[in-house]
């Protein structure tokens, strides 16, 4: 990798704008040397990406509701996070921007279709008669303790 | 001293009165100090930003990494905040040899 900032900042400007055309962009700094930017696929669901030219670190992240999902890094020498334990470093050949941005681009797909699968069955959950009744009776339980509540506080003028 | 020629439009020229300097070069010369003085003091508040988060200089936390004693070491934050810092550090050393070398070239004007 012997690009300039800007090179390594519009190939993957380039990258988004093919694979995540709705995603935001964000920069945090954007220095001589270095780069640290944001692309916002949707809210909480972002890669962050740290390039510097001086030290040759490079960062590409995958995070879901501040935690890491998916990680390239080289400090070190270079590895990844992998989904299954993002804690953990396997070691790997050095990649480029592009195959760096294809292999993220895959775990998002399967983030996606993980959030619609677990959206589906949380609406299947919920039209469930069972879930409805259990659901119904709560708010009536709910409703009478308020209602309580209400009458205790009017009887003693202690209600603001 | 090596010598090279540029031009440099007249409208400029006239500009570079509101700079210190005798001459061209020396105006130059100031100009750019002064821009790598604006980069360091940016650089410097990036630096302050880390040390206030750990509470420590960039020096005590390359240390205590070292025996893994940063809290939560493999999160993705702490990572990052190493590397990031690292950065700035490597940063600020470029901008302070660059200073010296212009206060060097300045006296051999």
């Amino acid at each position: 990798m012997t690009e300039t900032i800007s090179s390594f900042y519009e190939s993957v400007i380039e990258l988004k704008k093919k694979y995540l055309p709705n995603a935001e962009i964000k920069i945090f700094y954007k220095r001589s040397d270095k780069i640290s930017f944001r692309i916002l696929i949707k809210e909480e669901f972002f890669i962050d990406v740290y390039r510097n030219t001086q030290t040759g670190r490079v960062d590409f992240t995958l995070i879901r509701y501040g935690t890491r999902i998916f990680e390239y890094d080289n400090s070190n020498g270079w590895h990844y996070h992998p989904v299954e334990n993002p804690d953990t470093h396997i070691r790997c050949k050095e990649l480029t921007v592009q195959e760096m941005f294809q292999n993220t681009l895959q775990i998002i797909k399967k983030c996606i279709n993980l959030m619609f699968r677990n959206f589906n069955l949380c609406r299947v959950g919920i039209a469930h008669p069972t879930l409805l009744k259990v659901a119904e009776g709560l708010i009536n339980i709910f409703y009478l303790i308020l209602q309580k509540y209400v009458i205790q506080c009017i009887s003693h003028r202690t209600c603001l | 001293m090596e010598t090279t020629t540029i031009t440099i439009s007249k409208e400029i020229v006239e500009r570079l009165k509101i700079i210190d300097g005798d001459s061209i070069e020396a105006k130059l010369v100031n100009l750019l100090k002064k821009g790598i003085v604006s980069q360091l003091k940016e650089c410097e508040d990036f630096i302050l930003n880390y040390e206030t988060k750990y509470g420590m200089s960039y020096e005590q936390f390359k240390i205590l990494w070292g025996k893994s004693q940063i809290e939560n070491k493999y999160s993705h934050e702490s990572e990052r905040d190493c590397m990031e810092w690292e950065g700035f550090q490597h940063e600020r050393e470029k901008w302070l040899k660059m200073l010296r070398e212009l206060k060097d070239l300045k006296t051999s004007i």
